[in-house]
């Protein structure tokens, strides 16, 4: 299995108002979380399957010796299981003092932004609200940004 | 100050340690054992706890302590009856203690008047007949006896603790003044003229009394009859001063003994340029009379800093009344205790004139002296047994002998002083080799010790090691576990065939494996005394606050049982000691009116069963009220209304949270939180809890422990393709059953007929929503014991194997799952989850309770 390291600190080339987005596409759309919350980048192998427990979560992998859960994005958004294959890929983040995984189709791109090009989510269906922190644009397509606390947490549909 | 900060920790570590003995001494001497060991022993913790709070500068903890030892001080040598209400206050005393240690580690100050109440008492204990006075000089000897000896504060500080003592202290005071007076003075004849003005004398009969002024009385030895006096040289080394024991103690304990005289040497204290703050200049020379003064007794005082210092006894007898005359007259002029050149043998002129400088032919000088002192100690003796001769001619004699044999030994100790820097660590060991020549004479002829050539007490047996050490090695140790079982499966016939050198490698591996396993498991493992210890503190806490009376007793208080449970263990144990104190106990009207004892019995009691331990709480109280209950958990929704659980399920509700039958809530119980939190913490460390009531009998809770928590042997299971791993611990037996095994219950629960008996399937399969595709055919039973007897049946699609597997945490980056107790990483990497045999058992119901 491959797995591929990405520095922690990533150099900030735009200075302190500018963040590093990993962005990943689900689908036809894009979405990112902040590089410097991503572990690790591995290919997709299958996953223990968790009972009694929530139906976005795939399983557990194991990581080095702990035990990491794999969120299945897609479904967390509603939109039914992956199909996972070996071509899709897990991002491992740490979020609070937790590491979990995230199950998506593919990596794309390193993004640089500024922070005051962030919009806000507009008003109007609940869950893009929660699941996401923000939007920005790039090459002209909108870019979601994931708001991993919601994505993990427990307010979430239940299994 | 990292380094300060880590003596402190030790010293609290030690506190409990300490605090534990304290407690279990007390107990078996309120149980009747008075042996004296155990108040020595008793003596000694208090002793150590307040030398170190004294060391750091607790006051709280030292006044506290200070006054408790002084109490049983006098409970040891007999002045203080020990009787039942002593005791009680002592056991008080202890919890006062304990708090106190525990404020001074969170940095918290305890309220001024905090234990001011059980202060009193030892104090109107210790001086039923004191008025005031007594009680207004306590104050003010603390400023003196605690001033912080062993400080670790850098130069600055340092300074300005140093003079503070010397300010606080007349005695050093004077030395002080002595000093300064003498920087530039060459004339060493004034020098000592000055410093032998600056020795005190004490003068007390009593320690109520003890009177430590500076007074410079003229000493009035001949009224001391100087030949029945004792002489003891009391010389202290640095550690006496680094494990902060103060000598005015001691010669307060002396003058308990008998009527006492003494006075500081002060001769080897160099000029100032010379002087180092850390290094104990001063020795005390202590005529002691009495009618029982007897050696032991003398030494006894000295019991607590032996081998921090040298003591020289010399019986009254051993005085000449030649010698005893002269002593008397060092005495009364205290400042021509002087060497006469022509006193001095040659043999000690040499060293100091080898030495040009002032300190040292000082140094040599003083030595000189007291080489002569102890020449004339030792032979008086022989000179008192040698009747025949003439006393002066042996006394002549043996003084050469004597003399050179020490005038050398301590010569070379003068050597090492000056030649190295006089370090602390350094004086014990430069002492013990002048010790060595002496000895042989010493001991037959003069009753002379030197303490810090006691017989060596047995090394110390244990070492402290950071917990996170010991856990790396456990983890990796949990590794190589699963590494080695790996091997072993890959292993197939050919191989076996093909290989069977490295085969039986592998089998030797895998025993030496087993026993580094145990080896390491056995490290963590500690006494859950640890825990119990804690809890007759509690039940005493208990029993005053609701007015019953209760008596606790502990059992297998030995048994060993891994650290990371026992310290998961503290707060359930004391719910469950809690909850039957206040609810289980009766009052001791109740008790009465019910045919019971008046005292209520709680036991607490530890066992190993195979691959647990077992923790029983029981009482004899009143039993779980099932009917008020059942009302609360129907009025709470923990149950349905239609549903009509068994006695021991309605027991079990106790552990819903929330639940609480008190219909008030006290401070002691009452608010709903107890009984789930154990519940949750013995899940959470892979234990269970059970809890059978007999109404009117009592109460019995179990709690089943595993006995560690880093690797577990596990039955490898497969359901639906995925692998699942039961605790071998739990299994009783494996079987394949067919269909016509299996009944159903009008609810539509399957039951498995077990050769007669009728057990409570689950088929995990279905329980964890997972498609299998055995459904028909005959599937395998694991048969799992839960609590107690109860027995539940898990349906699994395949059974792989045995195993060994290192527990992993899903709560660590996930959450707890129903019916899933953790998660484990098996050879080729893949995770299996652990089935949590109790949480399956206790079906929906409980489920939705817990």
């Amino acid at each position: 299995m491959e797995a591929i390291e990405v520095s922690e600190n990533g150099h900030e080339p735009g200075g302190a108002n500018s963040i590093q987005l990993i962005a990943f596409s689900i689908g036809e759309q894009v979405y990112g979380v902040e590089i410097t919350t991503v572990r690790e980048i591995r290919a997709w192998n299958g996953a223990t399957p968790l009972p009694n427990t929530r139906k976005y979560v795939r399983g557990v992998i194991n990581l080095r010796g702990t035990i990491v859960p794999i969120f299945d994005l897609r479904a967390r958004f509603g939109e039914g299981a992956t199909e996972a294959t070996k071509n899709h890929v897990v991002v491992v983040l740490s979020v609070g003092d937790k590491w979990i995984g995230i199950l998506v189709d593919a990596v794309s791109d390193i993004l640089t932004i500024q922070k005051d090009d962030i919009h806000n989510v507009p008003e109007g269906e609940n869950m893009d609200a929660e699941l996401l922190n923000g939007i920005i644009t790039h090459d002209n397509r909108m870019v979601g940004l994931i708001d991993l606390d919601t994505v993990v947490g427990n307010t979430g549909e239940e299994s | 100050m990292s380094e300060l900060d880590e003596f402190k920790a030790t010293y609290f570590d030690e506190c409990s340690e300490l605090l534990i003995e304290l407690e279990e001494q007390f107990v078996a001497i309120e149980e009747g054992d008075q042996d004296t060991e155990r108040l020595n022993a008793v003596f000694r913790a208090i002793h150590s706890i307040k030398g170190g709070a004294g060391a750091f500068g607790f006051q709280g903890l030292v006044g506290f302590a200070h006054s408790f030892e002084t109490l049983l001080d006098f409970v040891r040598d007999g002045r203080v009856e020990l009787t039942e209400d002593v005791i009680k206050l002592c056991i008080r005393s202890i919890d006062l203690v304990a708090d106190f240690v525990t404020a001074a580690q969170e940095n918290r100050e305890l309220g001024a008047d905090y234990g001011a109440d059980e202060k009193r008492q030892f104090d109107e204990l210790c001086n039923p007949d004191a008025d005031g006075e007594a009680g207004e000089e306590d104050p003010e000897d603390f400023d003196i006896e605690f001033t912080p000896v062993m400080v670790e504060v850098d130069s600055s500080d340092a300074d300005a603790e140093q003079s503070d003592e010397f300010e606080e202290s007349p005695l050093e005071e004077d030395l002080n003044a002595a000093l300064m007076d003498n920087v530039d003075d060459s004339d060493h004849e004034a020098l000592a003229e000055e410093i032998a003005n600056a020795d005190v004398v004490f003068e007390s009969d009593n320690p109520a009394t003890a009177d430590h002024s500076d007074e410079e009385s003229d000493i009035d030895a001949a009224d001391m009859g100087a030949s029945d006096c004792w002489c003891v040289v009391f010389t202290p080394l640095p550690a006496l001063y680094e494990r902060a024991n103060d000598p005015l103690l001691l010669f307060r304990e002396m003058a308990i003994i008998g009527e006492t005289k003494m006075r500081a040497n002060l001769r080897e204290i160099p000029p100032l340029q010379d002087f180092e703050p850390f290094q104990p200049y001063c020795s005390w020379t202590i005529y002691l009379k009495g009618d029982d003064v007897t050696e032991e007794r003398i030494r006894e005082v000295f019991e607590f800093v032996e081998g921090d210092c040298e003591i020289e006894i010399t019986p009254p007898g051993g005085i000449s009344e030649q010698q005893a005359a002269h002593l008397v007259g060092d005495i009364s002029a205290t400042s021509k205790v002087v060497v006469k050149p022509d006193e001095m043998t040659p043999a000690t002129d040499e060293p100091a004139a080898g030495e040009s400088e002032v300190s040292f032919a000082d140094l040599a000088g003083e030595l000189g002296v007291k080489g002569l002192g102890e020449a004339e100690e030792e032979q008086a003796p022989e000179a008192s047994s040698s009747d025949d001769e003439t006393p002066s001619a042996v006394a002549d004699e043996i003084k050469q002998k004597q003399g050179d044999d020490s005038m050398d030994a301590e010569a070379m100790l003068s050597d090492l002083l000056d030649e190295e820097e006089p370090k602390a660590k350094a004086a014990p060991q430069t002492d013990a080799s002048p010790a060595a020549p002496k000895a042989p004479p010493a001991a037959a002829a003069a009753n002379k010790i030197t303490q810090s050539k006691a017989p060596d007490k047995s090394p110390v047996q244990s070492i402290r090691v950071d917990l996170d050490k010991v856990d790396r090695v456990v983890n990796m140790v949990g590794e190589l576990v699963i590494t080695q079982s790996m091997l072993t499966q890959q292993m197939d016939e050919t191989l076996r065939e093909k290989y069977q050198e490295l085969v039986r490698g592998i089998e030797v591996l895998a025993q030496t494996t087993r026993g580094l396993q145990d080896s390491v498991m056995a490290i963590r493992a500690q006494p859950v005394k640890s825990v119990f210890s804690r809890m007759p503190r509690l039940v005493r806490e208990l029993a005053t606050k609701t007015g019953k009376k209760i008596k606790l007793e502990m059992v297998g208080e030995q048994t060993e049982i891994d650290k990371t449970v026992i310290e998961q263990l503290s707060d359930p144990l004391t719910h469950m000691i809690r909850n039957s104190a206040d609810h289980g106990v009766e009052s001791v009207e109740k008790r009465i009116a019910r045919g019971k004892p008046e005292q209520g019995t709680i036991r607490l009691s530890a066992e190993q069963a195979g691959g647990n331990i077992l923790i029983i709480v029981e009482d004899d109280g009143a039993g779980i009220n099932r009917e008020r209950v059942l009302d609360i958990a129907r009025e709470r929704g923990v149950i349905q209304p239609e549903q009509n659980p068994s006695d021991e399920q309605i027991d079990n509700l106790i552990f819903a949270p929330g639940f609480s039958t008190a219909t008030e809530v006290s401070d002691i119980s009452g608010r709903g939180v107890g009984m789930d939190v154990v519940l949750s913490n013995i899940k959470k460390i892979g234990g269970s809890v059970h809890v059978r009531s007999h109404p009117g009998r009592g109460t019995r809770m179990t709690l089943r422990l595993p006995l560690t928590l880093a690797v577990l042997d596990v039955m490898l299971v497969s359901v639906a393709g995925c692998p699942y791993v039961v605790p071998l611990s739990s299994i009783v037996e494996t079987i394949q059953a067919g269909k016509a095994d299996f009944g159903k219950t009008p609810s539509g629960a399957r039951l498995l007929s077990i050769r007669g008996e009728y057990v409570q399937v689950a088929d995990l399969a279905t329980r964890f929503a997972m498609h299998t595709t055995a459904e028909e055919k005959d599937r395998f039973v694991v048969l799992c014991e839960a609590d107690g007897s109860s027995k539940i049946a898990l349906v699994v699609d395949e059974i792989i194997g045995q195993q060994q597997v290192v527990i992993k945490s899903l709560e660590e980056n996930y959450e707890r799952i129903d019916g899933i107790a953790g998660g484990t990483i098996l050879g080729d990497g893949q995770v299996a989850l652990i089935v949590d045999v109790q949480g399956l058992k206790a079906g929906p119901n409980h489920r939705n309770a817990a």
